[in-house]
């Protein structure tokens, strides 16, 4: 013992130590990494949005009316996908006490508002006024095409549709229907068979379709060229698929990420989408302004002859 | 005032009333429903909503007084009730024009509006009480001819 402790004052370690030290913190760090795959509804070390003012969706459920807001769907969001990582570091036999260890850590202070659930948000909220204008839709009477296989938009869509588990007070059901570009269709919706098709994406998954389904009229959102920075597609391969990508292009893919959302959440539609017209500002109404500004100088100018003179009368 | 002259006072000031009433009925409604717009007649209170009520109240009695004047109008009691009401809508339709020339010097975001900005805050739509107000300068003139009658 005492030619032991000798050694490590001098900061002198047998290879051994060493080698099981090594050895240790390689395995620690390997099992780290299994339980800290980044889950695709958040990114991790990514900023708060900006202040952002959304109006909600309004639609009736049953005759109930029902107001969805952008914070009700990224809770919903946050909550299955928590739910998807519990189901998967039990399947790696963690202890209850560990798996809550670790959501808590991987998920403290998500809002679960990605860009893929702020882009289907906006596109729903754009797709329903468009159809159904100042009508309140019946949540039955709602159907969505979605190109996005992503959780977060997917999620958001189940939410208003009422398609999704553990959707709040739920009494009819919209429709949602997810075909990809390539005219592939998905109907297994769970967050472990979406990860097969969230390979290679590009900007033709930037799309849903709505559809009044009483009247079958549709309204088809695209995400215009340019709302996606260059290269996002790439680096979201490199970091989220191939993990292949460098400290430096994760920290860029993680900028780019919240350039998405923040457009998502702050941008106005005829920015993002293809085929929205800018409403015209209304033209100020120069000449009657004119005219009447004309006519109350000459009023005032009258009455001010008028006192004058009798002013002068009197004196 | 003459006879020919009382008789247009009687006819004109029935009509003026008539006018003031249904405008002060149109502003009551506007002011239970939350207003409107309609064309150039601004019943919407978006300047001041907690005044609307005050308006409609106002144009009715304007209506009621105008209306009340014009049997024996050659008489000075019966002649002031309609100096009164002329009186009331020059405030309220004072008040709608000097928030306006107020509201037109300053810009959104600078200390001074542009020409464009300026002209355009003149532009309809306007209150009752300013339709009402060139209608009401009548009543100068039997005001004059009151005094004339007194020298």
């Amino acid at each position: 013992m005492k030619k032991e402790r000798s050694k490590m004052r001098s900061g002198k370690l047998p290879l051994k130590a060493v080698a099981v030290t090594i050895m240790a913190l390689v395995l620690m760090a390997l099992s780290t990494a299994s339980f800290t795959i980044p889950v695709d509804a958040h990114m991790p070390g990514a900023k708060a949005p900006p202040a952002f003012e959304l109006s909600p969706i309004v639609i009736t459920d049953d005759g109930t009316e029902v107001e969805i807001t952008i914070e009700d769907v990224g809770n919903y969001h946050n909550e299955r996908m928590k739910e998807f990582k519990r189901d998967m570091l039990k399947k790696q036999n963690k202890t209850e006490e560990e798996i809550d260890k670790i959501i808590e850590k991987e998920f403290a202070g998500a809002t679960g508002i990605c860009p893929c659930l702020s882009f289907a948000f906006r596109a729903a909220l754009l797709g329903i006024s468009e159809l159904w204008g100042d009508e309140i839709p019946e949540r039955a009477d709602i159907k969505f095409i979605t190109r996005r296989p992503t959780p977060g938009a997917t999620q958001c869509l189940q939410y208003i549709t009422g398609t999704g588990p553990g959707v709040p007070d739920v009494k009819s059901k919209g429709e949602l229907q997810m075909i990809l570009p390539d005219g592939t269709e998905v109907t297994d919706l769970s967050v472990k068979n979406l990860k097969k098709y969230m390979v290679d994406m590009n900007l033709s998954n930037w799309n849903i379709v709505i559809i009044r389904k009483s009247t079958g009229d549709e309204f088809e959102v695209q995400v215009k060229e340019g709302v996606i920075p260059e290269g996002f597609f790439e680096l979201r391969k490199k970091v989220k698929v191939e993990k292949t990508a460098t400290p430096e292009e994760i920290e860029e893919f993680r900028t780019q990420w919240e350039a998405v959302r923040d457009a998502f959440l702050t941008q106005p539609d005829w920015e993002l989408f293809e085929g929205v017209e800018e409403p015209e500002e209304e033209e100020s109404d120069v000449v009657g302004g004119a005219i009447f500004f004309s006519i109350l100088v000459i009023g005032l100018g009258l009455l001010l002859v008028l006192s004058l003179r009798v002013r002068v009368k009197v004196r | 005032m003459n006879e020919m002259e009382e008789k247009f006072g009687q006819i004109y000031f029935t009509i003026l009333g008539a006018v003031a009433l249904a405008f002060g009925a149109m502003e009551l409604i506007a002011s239970a429903g939350g207003g409107f717009t309609w064309g150039i007649l601004d019943s919407s209170g978006a300047t001041d909503p907690l005044f609307l009520p005050w308006r409609a109240i106002i144009l009715l009695s304007v209506g009621f007084f105008y209306l009340s004047s014009v049997k024996d109008f050659a008489e000075v009691h019966q002649l002031a009730k309609a100096v009164m009401a002329s009186i009331m809508i020059w405030i309220v339709a004072g008040m709608a024009i000097w928030t306006r020339i107020a509201s037109s010097i300053p810009g959104e975001e600078t200390w001074f509006n542009s020409l464009e900005g300026f002209l355009a805050s003149y532009a309809p739509p306007y209150c009752p009480e300013m339709f009402l107000l060139p209608f009401s300068l009548v009543i100068v003139y039997y005001i004059m001819k009151e005094k004339e009658a007194e020298k």
